[in-house]
């Protein structure tokens, strides 16, 4: 792929996350406070964490730390997401279980097996992997209690399924990072276009989800 | 170098794997959800409609039981009324004449004895007061005369009636006299034993007679040609008694159940 293009593609992706952002402000939407304040804080992270790696990749800074602090806080809400949508006792236990472990293994990685100026591949990989679980869990849940079309599609179909795409495409490119970080730019840039792929649809579906979301 | 590019084709190779793994998932939560969705609407329906039906037979119903004590007062009582009022002026002249007898006097009786029968049937027709009045299982032996049906036999072990509330008596009685009248003009049987019994907080009544009967599937989805408006009143009353209703058919004989909780 051309250089510029690939350069258009990756701003498109850091900078797409202000279209959910504007609209979980401006809209309206049928959904708690909860829900809202999790999604806020993921696609904020998300922006933020991306502009600063952006900024500081173009002065020759390691960035890999920005991303370590953006898995925590970004998993954190994603677990607070999941225990807000998926209304059963053991969620509860579930949420706190796994946000301790995630915890955990994000310190045990950054300042013990690894450091935090490297990629925290297992840290990023176990959220995936814990994602994806819920993810499936929220999908089979909901299976059985359908009733109105309206409730195919509604936004939690819409957050859930960009979840699923986002960290079930990406989790083999996550897992084995490492392996490809030595690679020609090039060629480590055509493989990344799947990541940023990803990334856009996993907004457009988190957008899409706030747009059906909306009280008229 | 080769291996090198045989690792980026595999990593490459299972992400492109694991996006379709996930599409198709969520490609099978949608068709999945739509089947869901359109059982439920299918189930809605078919209630909605047989709502719509019910309500349909029971305007129908009405409005039968109307022409029916409408012409029992036309073509009965009121000929009868009308030939009295003759006979009364006639008897009048014969009086003037002092040619009036007891016979005459008697034959009046009986006239007006007929015309109390028919009102009161049509009463019987419209509220059941006998069943309340006197309790289910008299209700019943009533109704099934020995002298007119004399191969139907009553069995009753109940303790006490006064365990139910009038709507409860009313309609079981409404519902047995549904499953005779149904089993006499369908499968003419010889034999017939109604059973009432009480057991566990249940009232439980069975019919059994060595006719055809009806098939607990044809009952549930009004598929036989003896699913009348007899039959969709049996579906109201037990839905409305929040009891159950099974037909049992076997070689020798057709078996009803009915069960309803008492309280």
């Amino acid at each position: 792929m051309d250089s510029v293009w690939y350069s258009v593609l990756v701003y498109l992706t850091i900078l797409s996350p202000i279209v959910p952002i504007l609209l979980l402000f401006f809209i309206n939407g049928n959904y708690s406070t909860k829900i809202k304040v999790s999604l806020l804080v993921i696609l904020f992270s998300s922006l933020i964490s991306d502009v600063v790696c952006l900024v500081l990749s173009y002065n020759g800074i390691n960035n890999n730390f920005v991303i370590h602090y953006y898995t925590l806080i970004a998993g954190l809400s994603f677990l607070f997401y999941y225990k807000s949508v998926i209304n059963k006792k053991w969620m509860k236990y579930f949420f706190w279980i796994s946000s301790i472990s995630f915890v955990l293994v994000n310190l045990l990685e950054s300042y013990w097996y690894s450091d935090i100026y490297t990629s925290n591949t297992i840290a990023f990989s176990s959220l995936s992997v814990l994602l994806i679980v819920l993810a499936l869990l929220f999908f089979f849940f909901r299976m059985n209690v359908i009733q109105s079309r309206d409730e195919i599609f509604d936004y939690l179909f819409w957050v859930n399924s960009a979840v699923l795409l986002y960290f079930g495409s990406t989790f083999i490119l996550t897992l084995f990072e490492d392996m490809i970080i030595n690679i020609p730019q090039e060629i480590y840039n055509s493989i990344w276009i799947i990541q940023l792929i990803a990334s856009l649809a996993f907004v457009f579906m988190i957008s899409k989800g706030i747009w059906t979301a909306r009280k008229i | 170098m080769d291996s090198e590019k045989n690792i980026i084709l595999a990593i490459v190779a299972g992400t492109l794997l694991m996006f379709m793994l996930v599409m198709v998932i969520i490609l099978f939560v949608v068709y999945y959800s739509k089947k869901i969705q359109k059982k439920e609407s299918e189930y809605l329906l078919s209630i909605k409609n047989s709502e719509l039906r019910l309500l349909r037979e029971v305007i129908l119903a009405q409005e039968t039981e109307r022409e029916k004590i409408a012409a029992n007062l036309h073509d009965e009582v009121g000929p009868l009324l009308s030939t009295l009022k003759l006979k009364i002026s006639k008897h009048k002249r014969s009086l003037s004449k002092k040619i009036l007898t007891e016979e005459d006097l008697d034959e009046e009786r009986e006239f007006i004895d007929n015309i109390i029968d028919n009102i009161r049937t049509a009463s019987h027709h419209l509220t059941p007061q006998f069943v309340t009045k006197y309790g289910l299982i008299k209700a019943l032996k009533n109704f099934v005369s020995p002298i007119t049906n004399p191969y139907i036999h009553i069995h009753s072990e109940l303790e006490n009636e006064n365990d139910f509330n009038n709507q409860q008596i009313i309609n079981v009685y409404r519902i047995a006299l549904e499953l005779i009248n149904n089993a006499l003009k369908h499968d003419a049987p010889s034999e017939m034993d109604v059973y009432l019994s009480q057991n566990k907080g249940e009232l439980l009544l069975s019919i059994e007679h060595n006719g055809e009967g009806l098939s607990q599937s044809d009952y549930l989805n009004d598929k036989s040609d003896k699913i009348g408006l007899g039959l969709l009143s049996i579906k109201s009353r037990v839905l409305v008694l929040n009891g159950k209703i099974n037909f049992i058919q076997t070689h020798t004989k057709s078996i009803t159940k009915l069960t309803i909780p008492i309280n």
